[in-house]
């Protein structure tokens, strides 16, 4: 097993769902890579953070059980004065695609996800800078074969 | 496991077991977000303005200055039936937790603390009152 299976998992749900709902991969921006966006006040992109702070779950008399679990926010970044539409049915399209994750069956060959406390999406108070910045996070458990 | 024989002293112990858990758990939550281990570091007032309050958030913040955690959950009279909010009203507050626009944290850390570290908070607080009311 690698923690790059489950990040890959998660990921790729979330990235397919961006794409489809017309964020190109281009302006995805993710964890150590692509860090710095470089968009004008026109354009859309997002920022996606995936971190795994538990691996196992400790219990009496063995050395634990894998228990993986994660975290993944997206943030959105939309030109500011254009209302809330464009980032909510974006993510939106995140949302569906997480849920519908959950409804699949377990899987041999691939990590099986379940992604739950979505929570989101949240507008954040505009600052100086030329985008809206809503807000999509989630926990996520990962079985893996 | 004490014994009653009286179901309304019953309910009041179970009550107060309930407003213990309530109570345990707040301050733990609110104690770990003021930690440098938790929160992200850097003058020490943004670790410093997690307050806890009845209801919705109060909107205080730390003076400039700051560099303690908070305590002020541990004065509050906890009742197991009302909410109680922890928050942060630092205008940067967002950005910090939500954004993850941190360098001394990963960028998911508000998420790690409420997704991964808050149920085994939960669990432990459920722990002690199970053992302090013999249940």
């Amino acid at each position: 097993m690698s923690i790059q299976d489950v990040r890959g998992a998660i990921a790729k749900l979330t990235s397919d769902a961006l794409v489809a709902a017309g964020v190109p991969f281009a302006d995805q921006h993710w964890d150590n890579v692509g860090e710095t966006p470089s968009k004008d006040a026109a354009g859309t992109y997002s920022v996606i953070n995936i971190s795994i702070p538990q691996l196992t779950e400790e219990t009496i008399g063995c050395e634990g059980v894998d228990a993986i679990l994660g975290s993944v926010n997206v943030l959105l970044y939309t030109p500011k004065g254009k209302g809330m539409k464009p980032a909510e049915d974006t993510l939106l399209a995140v949302v569906k695609a997480w849920i519908a994750e959950n409804a699949k069956r377990g899987s041999t060959t691939a990590p099986t996800l379940r992604v739950r406390n979505i929570n989101g999406p949240n507008g954040l108070a505009p600052d100086q800078r030329p985008h809206q910045v809503t807000s999509l996070s989630a926990a996520f458990t990962a079985r893996v074969p | 496991m004490p014994v009653f024989r009286d179901a309304a002293a019953l309910e009041k112990h179970l009550k107060k077991a309930l407003d213990r858990l309530q109570a345990e758990t707040l301050i733990t939550v609110q104690s770990e977000l003021g930690s440098t281990k938790v929160s992200p570091y850097d003058t020490g007032r943004f670790r410093s303005s997690w307050f806890a309050s009845e209801g919705t958030g109060t909107g205080a913040v730390a003076p400039e200055g700051t560099n303690s955690p908070n305590t002020d959950a541990t004065g509050l009279r906890v009742d197991a039936s009302k909410t109680y909010t922890i928050s942060n009203s630092l205008p940067y507050a967002q950005s910090v937790a939500i954004e993850g626009k941190v360098v001394s944290q990963p960028a998911n850390w508000f998420f790690d603390f409420q997704n991964a570290r808050i149920p085994k908070i939960q669990e432990a607080a459920a722990r002690v009152v199970k053992n302090e009311f013999s249940l």
